[in-house]
């Protein structure tokens, strides 16, 4: 490992009064991590603002007073420092930056400085480029980074700024530097070598020639980057399209399904209201019902008191009653008959022989009509239902009309605020797109060909010029040069492109594999691609890009941890990574697999992290990878923070 | 030595070790705000690459 740390020094440093150190362990192989355990408000950001500072402070009056620790600000006097020793290229290398704080009237006066020794010797030329050549400032956001801010990294545009910074992690800037510079050497060389051959042969004819070629070559490279310009355009408008139309898609699909949920509704609806008939029904009958088996007795009963003999022998043992006590004068009780009585007890005979006669066919018509009744109630109660089961019929039906309001209702719900654009429209759109597009290619591939052609003839008048070269040995050693820096120029010139290709699909190697081994989507989640702006992309297993909105905000930290770890991992010189509570909004399945992922950096790794970051049993799963760990303790008494050893 | 320096660098009949030696001196000077002389110390730098080759010819 080439860039690590050794040691960080501090001196009255935001709430590190007083003078306290940090000594990081010699990297390991496997045991990479080095765990700084701080509460709330001991120090932990402020030692991430000391290795940004020590770099690239700022050198702001305002500012530095603002670092210096407040107990020493009170004073009125003293010096902010900050040391960091670490390793980078084979050397040592000691980075001291402070300000001296000195009475002034009423005010203090700020001397700010910075030194630089390399091998225990002072270096005191050019210190800020060296800086910048050891860990270049737009960097720094890629490797000290706030958990609270890392999602920003997986925006839906990256800036030029960050597109410049992850540009110079890769080293991309001085390959371009070179192909620009190995191109403007070229044209010097040309120029040259035209003033030494301008009075040999047709030299001047076939400078001409060459100049004539290099116009066209300028007009034609014009034209083919407005193409490519505006083949990119048109590409990014397509796959906006694309995406629009198959968030239509999904859109009309669940139109469609909400329709279908309507039917279907509608359909039970009509269902619940014929079984609601049926059961009011059922209501309306039920004094039926309840009268057969009531009736049927009756009706037995009325038959077994109406039988012939039982009524004929009651009706003549009361005849014979009676008649005796007419006979007698005498009643049962023993008083005897009067004028009334006898009267009265005359007629009642007389009734019951009347009755005597006639109890035959009433009895048979009561019980006729009563057997009548019973059949009509048993007839009406034969084609009775089960009103049971009418009912439970009728809550399955209440409950799946439920199920249907909800889901009705969600739909109702994501489809709020959509417009109905046509997604037959979108396709249109993206088919004139793509017949444009096929246009465009066509219209570079001819760009393509002139270029290729007038490099031919190029090289054919600048072989011809170049033979002149040979009269006079300047000539000659220019027409060498200048024939050996087209070549490296022609090869550095691909090298650029391929470079920039190789990085990109190497961070996006390297990012996915980050990613899926801390997704908790891994069957849903395929890859994480990189634009060629370096925007992120989280792509599906069925290739259809996640909408950055429909990322969580867990998520996005993910996607951007992958990339940052990515994108370290592919720098020219990795340097240490150094993470502020790096666990904002991750969940523990989240939080587990960024743990797993860190001693896989194979640089040196720093933890700044309170204890739900890392809470102890997942603490114990990193144990092995964990150099050294240290912890921030507060002196409230001196209100100041200590770094100890764990 | 990067792959991909040696293939370009073959493919163009170039040394790859002149193009790690461009690379390396551009990079030492990316940082820097201004690059003068860039151009005459990469002709320099081609010059004598070309001399030794000369010299190991002859």
């Amino acid at each position: 490992m080439s860039f690590h740390f050794r040691s960080i020094r501090l001196k009255d440093w935001l709430v590190y009064g007083g003078e306290t150190e940090l000594r990081f362990p010699e990297f390991q192989d496997g045991r990479n991590l080095v765990v700084v355990n701080g509460q709330n408000g001991f120090g932990k950001t402020s030692l991430l603002r000391a290795l940004e500072f020590v770099f690239h402070g700022r050198d702001k009056r305002p500012e530095l007073i603002e670092l210096w620790n407040e107990k020493a600000r009170a004073k009125g006097e003293g010096t902010l420092e900050v040391a960091l020793e670490f390793l980078h290229g084979g050397h040592v290398c000691k980075l001291v930056r402070g300000a001296d704080f000195k009475p002034w009237g009423n005010t203090v006066a700020v001397t700010p400085w910075v030194k630089l020794f390399i091998d225990g010797t002072e270096d005191d030329r050019q210190v800020p480029d060296k800086i910048e050549q050891l860990l270049p400032k737009e960097c720094l956001e890629f490797l000290f980074f706030d958990g609270a801010e890392i999602s920003r990294y997986a925006q839906k545009h990256q800036s030029g700024g960050v597109r410049d910074a992850i540009e110079k992690v890769l080293g991309i800037p001085a390959v371009r530097n070179l192909r620009d510079d190995l191109g403007g050497l070229v044209g010097a060389l040309e120029d040259e070598q035209e003033r030494l051959l301008s009075a040999t042969g047709n030299a001047a004819q076939l400078s001409a020639d060459i100049e004539s070629l290099k116009v066209e070559e300028e007009t034609y490279t014009e034209r083919r980057a407005d193409l490519v310009e505006r083949k990119a355009a048109l590409e990014s408008t397509k796959r906006e399209l694309e995406a629009e139309a198959e968030g239509i898609d999904a859109i009309e699909r669940e139109r469609n399904e909400l329709e279908e949920k309507r039917r279907r509704r509608a359909t039970l609806e009509e269902r619940h209201r014929e079984l609601d008939a049926q059961i009011q029904q059922l209501v309306s009958r039920a004094p039926l019902y309840l009268l057969e088996a009531p009736l049927r007795q009756i009706v037995e009963q009325s038959r077994a008191q109406q039988t012939p003999s039982v009524r004929r022998d009651r009706q003549q043992a009361q005849l014979q009653v009676l008649r005796q006590i007419l006979e007698d004068a005498k009643c049962l009780c023993g008083r005897d008959v009067d004028h009334d009585l006898e009267r009265r007890l005359t007629e009642e005979v007389n009734r019951l022989d009347e009755l005597a006669k006639a109890s035959g066919a009433r009895t048979a018509g009561t019980t006729g009509d009563l057997v009548d009744l019973a059949a009509t109630v048993r007839t009406l109660a034969t084609d009775r239902q089960d009103g049971e089961e009418i009912i439970d019929r009728r809550a399955t039906v209440a409950m799946q009309m439920e199920e249907i309001d909800t889901d009705i209702d969600r739909l109702r719900k994501e489809l709020e605020g959509h417009d109905l654009v046509s997604v037959k429209e979108l396709y249109e759109q993206i088919g004139v797109i793509t017949h444009q597009l096929r246009e465009l290619a066509a219209n570079i591939a001819s760009v393509d060909e002139n270029l290729a052609r007038i490099a031919r003839d190029r090289e054919v008048k600048q072989r011809e010029r170049d033979k002149l070269g040979a009269g006079s040995d300047q000539a000659r050693g220019v027409t060498r040069t200048l024939a050996e820096t087209r070549k490296v120029h022609a090869a550095v010139t691909e090298y650029v492109e391929r470079l920039i290709e190789e990085k990109r699909a190497g961070i996006e190697d390297c990012a996915t594999e980050i990613f899926r081994m801390i997704t908790n989507k891994p069957d849903e989640y395929e890859a994480i691609r990189l634009r060629p702006d370096y925007t992120l992309e989280v792509l599906r297993k069925d290739g259809s890009v996640v909408e950055n909105e429909k990322l969580s905000a867990g998520e996005k930290e993910v996607v951007a941890y992958s990339f940052i770890t990515a994108l370290n991992l592919s720098s020219v010189d990795p340097a240490p990574f150094v993470m502020d509570t790096p666990f904002g909004h991750l969940d523990a399945g989240h939080r587990t697999g960024l743990l797993h992922s860190l001693p896989r950096l194979k640089v040196q790794a720093i933890l700044l992290a309170t204890d739900r970051d890392l809470p102890p049993n997942e603490r114990d799963a990193i144990n092995g990878s964990i150099a050294k760990e240290f912890v921030l303790r507060r002196d409230q008494q001196r209100a100041l923070t200590l770094i100890e050893e764990c | 030595m990067d792959d991909l320096v040696r293939e370009i660098a073959t493919k163009h009949a170039v040394d790859p070790e002149l193009i790690e030696r461009l690379v390396e001196f551009e990079r030492a000077k990316v940082h820097l705000q201004r690059r003068r002389g860039a151009k005459d110390e990469l002709r320099a730098i081609i010059e004598r690459r070309l001399e030794d080759v000369e010299e190991r010819e002859s």
